[in-house]
């Protein structure tokens, strides 16, 4: 009887071991998943007074060992301190394999006035970035994480 | 006292193992997760079973002592991981949920475990020879 109720207790703690090894695992995964991740400009086409629309594509590089899925990436435009257009929230959710990157296409609805304002201000060297916000989620979590984003495009 | 520590360090394990699959801020992370339906009679089972096993009644409040306490500690180690790893760029912050999620643990489930415990230790004083 002794050695089934010590028996019990041993399973008992050899199980709660498991679980405990099991979330803690999965916990830390999903934490350095979502800080694996890196963005990168990989094409951008300066966009000329009067155009309508400029077209820029992003890479983004997940390093980590899980999916993520990048979702409602709003992206705007800066020429010097002035904004010039944004992607007005056409961002479908984009699933990026572990170990992968994916380049991802945007096309930036371009506001003519300003841009035709931003370009006369702007110096010989014009400095392009953009700037925006997204959702990541790993795969075990039921909310999604907000970024901020914020990268030089220059040409 | 063999037992003592046997079913101190085994329920010790699982109550935090039940405190941390419950932890709302771990929902997030991890497709393991239990509600408070769970939680509940998992934590009276717990204490039923230490104040069960462990005679004198003297040794058994202590091991129900250890035993929440035990928990406890884990459930704040597994909380602060990242920050004990430095995994994450704001370690305080999880030092913080931990103590948060410690707290909420020891409200919600303490009071089901520590009756638990004493339905326990009445049922084996009532069961032992007179």
């Amino acid at each position: 009887m002794r050695f089934f109720v010590n028996a019990f207790f041993v399973l008992v703690g050899l199980a709660s071991t498991f679980v405990l090894v099991h979330v803690s695992g999965d916990y830390l995964a999903t934490l350095a998943s979502l800080q694996e991740f890196r963005w990168g400009v990989a094409g951008f086409a300066e966009p000329q007074a009067g155009a309508s629309e400029a077209h820029l594509t992003l890479e983004v590089q997940n390093r980590s060992g899980l999916d993520l899925d990048f979702k409602d990436l709003e992206v705007y435009l800066w020429l010097q301190d002035k904004t010039v257009g944004k992607t007005y929230g056409r961002f479908e959710t984009r699933t990026v394999s572990a170990h992968s990157t994916a380049h991802i296409p945007l096309t930036i609805l371009l506001d003519d006035a300003q841009l035709r304002e931003a370009l006369a201000g702007a110096p010989a060297e014009r400095a392009w970035f953009i700037t925006g916000t997204y959702k990541a989620s790993a795969p075990f979590a039921s909310n999604d994480f907000t970024y901020g984003l914020r990268l030089d495009v220059n040409p | 006292m063999s037992r003592f520590v046997l079913v101190t360090l085994s329920l010790s394990l699982a109550l935090a193992a039940l405190f941390v699959t419950f932890t709302p801020f771990m929902r997030d992370f991890t497709g393991f997760h239990i509600g408070a339906e769970v939680l509940v009679p998992g934590a009276f089972t717990c204490g039923v079973l230490c104040g069960f096993s462990i005679i004198p009644p003297r040794l058994a409040l202590i091991s129900l002592a250890l035993v929440l306490a035990g928990a406890l500690l884990i459930q704040s180690i597994v909380i602060g991981l990242p920050a004990l790893i430095n995994l994450v760029p704001n370690p305080v912050s999880y030092v913080n949920f931990a103590e948060q999620q410690t707290l909420i643990g020891c409200f919600s489930a303490g009071p089901f475990f520590a009756a638990g415990g004493v339905l326990g230790g009445l049922v084996r004083a009532r069961l032992r020879p007179k």
